[in-house]
């Protein structure tokens, strides 16, 4: 089952935040490809291509300026080794849904919070490297084990200071190669933690929104702000809201089950039943039933 | 006649007591003390007197308030949109079947997901009118009966038409608690706050 949460926010308007939650159950011929079971890196494909698809529909609805935010990068990730064609065809599916936000003039962003791939690290490395470049030099990595983490927020002496954004860059890498013209990508560093406790994240932006100084302000800002709200532990409280919107908890899942479960017996399929040792293991422990607290 | 007013509905019960649970938002918030009835059929339905309110936190209200401010939107999006219900801890004072008022325990207690109405005035008044609950009130163990007793004649002055009400309410108590002082002492100290 693939489930997405949207949440959406007026800010100053003193309004509570409107969230919607959509599901899809994927059964039968759709949960194969090529005759195998679809891969767990195909479905989180489906998902993320669905919620940016939500994005775009919710942005033709709602007044403008409109700021949308993804968590993790906004290029597709996943099962590209896996099956190239498939990918290639969510990666076109993408870039409609990327047409369709930037002519609704959506500031539209990526919010990496903890980023992995040193790609300032790697700009200073080939800045390093004497010219012209070798192959050699190309795969030479001189400031191993230096993060972008920790060169834009330093303990004591982070480049950024708190609630400060770095320049822009182009994003440079195989996949992003996907991404040209208007929708290819960039990105910046910003500190949303504190001077004492500096948080830098990246936040990566489409060419639409890196090439307008009003759209990155604004984008600036309500990171910040929505970063404050949660305190002591900055993240976007969205973000926050969105997951929490789109959580399946355990106990939905087994309810879930237990309806096609159901649904299946009526139809007189076939159901596996639990281990013996699985279901013993299941029983409640002793408890007190509690009618008052 | 008042109309009924819906304030949540039943989270789990046993025989002497039941939690409720209602979302913030709601418009009629009941109030400590408040007498509440939940219809189970036609015929039957379960009084209650809420003796504790609860409002549990979790991970996110928690990491909120380390903010240096909460934006208003925030406050209605945990308030309206975010399942965190407020539970309200009921004491069972009666039940009703066949248009006959028992002030005794309910042959059968309510059911998970019962709606929970809060008493009109005129509800108030006709369950009141005899005192047998007060004896029900005084058996509970582990609530702060005083206060509960003292927040209900509150609300039952409020809509009693008769002015003896208060006065033989108080006897009742006396009579019941004769052979506990100190509890009898601690149920009027709270009463003197409440009647002036």
């Amino acid at each position: 089952m693939i489930n997405i949460g949207a949440i959406w926010m007026h800010p100053q308007s003193g309004q509570a935040p409107s969230t919607e939650a959509e599901s899809q159950l994927i059964y039968g011929d759709d949960l194969l490809e090529e005759h195998t079971l679809i891969s767990e890196s195909a479905l989180s494909l489906k998902r993320d291509l669905r919620e940016r698809t939500k994005l775009a529909e919710l942005a033709e609805r709602l007044q403008k300026p409109l700021i949308a935010l993804t968590d993790g990068p906004i290029e597709l990730w996943g099962a590209k080794g896996e099956d190239a064609r498939a990918y290639a065809e969510f990666v076109r599916e993408h870039l409609h849904v990327l047409a369709r936000l930037q002519e609704q003039e959506v500031i539209l962003a990526g919010y990496v919070e903890k980023p992995f791939a040193n790609l300032m690290i790697r700009l200073l490395e080939l800045t390093m490297a004497p010219q012209p470049l070798r192959r050699e030099d190309l795969l030479a990595s001189p400031l191993r084990g230096v993060s972008d983490r920790w060169l834009f927020g330093e303990p004591g002496q982070p480049l950024l200071r708190a609630g400060e954004r770095s320049a822009v860059f182009g994003l440079q890498s195989a996949s992003s190669k996907n991404y040209r013209g208007v929708f290819s990508l960039h990105f910046f560093y910003l500190n949303v933690g504190f001077d004492q406790h500096p948080w830098p994240v990246r936040v990566e932006v489409p060419r639409w929104v890196a090439e307008d100084s009003r759209k990155l302000d604004l984008l600036h800002r309500a990171l910040v702000e929505q970063c404050r709200m949660m305190g002591s532990r900055p993240y976007p409280y969205l973000l926050h809201r969105a997951h929490e919107t789109a959580r399946v908890s355990a106990e939905e899942k087994r309810q879930i089950e237990a309806w096609l479960a159901l649904e299946l017996r009526r139809h007189d399929g076939e159901i596996d039943d639990l281990s013996h040792k699985q279901s013993a293991k299941q029983l409640a422990g002793r408890s007190r039933n509690r009618s008052e607290r | 006649m008042s109309q009924p007013i819906p304030i949540g509905r039943l989270l789990r019960a046993g025989t002497t007591a039941f939690v409720a649970g209602c979302r913030v938002n709601q418009g009629a918030l009941p109030s400590f003390g408040a007498l509440l009835r939940i219809p189970l059929e036609e015929s039957y339905q379960v009084y209650g007197l809420i003796y504790d309110i609860h409002i549990d936190d979790d991970g996110l209200v928690r990491q909120l308030v380390t903010a240096e401010s909460v934006a208003e939107e925030i406050v209605r999006d945990n308030r309206e949109r975010r399942i965190v219900p407020v539970e309200m801890s009921v004491l069972t004072v009666g039940y009703e079947q066949n248009g006959r008022l028992y002030h005794l325990l309910p042959p059968r207690p309510p059911l998970s997901l019962d709606m929970v109405y809060l008493c009109t005035p005129e509800e108030i008044v006709r369950f009141t009118e005899r005192l047998g609950y007060v004896r029900l009130l005084l058996q509970a163990s582990q609530i702060p009966i005083g206060e509960v007793i003292a927040a209900h004649f509150l609300q039952v002055q409020a809509a009693h038409p008769d002015p003896q009400w208060q006065e033989r309410a108080i006897h009742e108590i006396i009579t019941l608690l004769r052979d506990d002082y100190p509890r009898l002492m601690a149920v009027l100290s709270a009463l003197s706050e409440a009647i002036r």
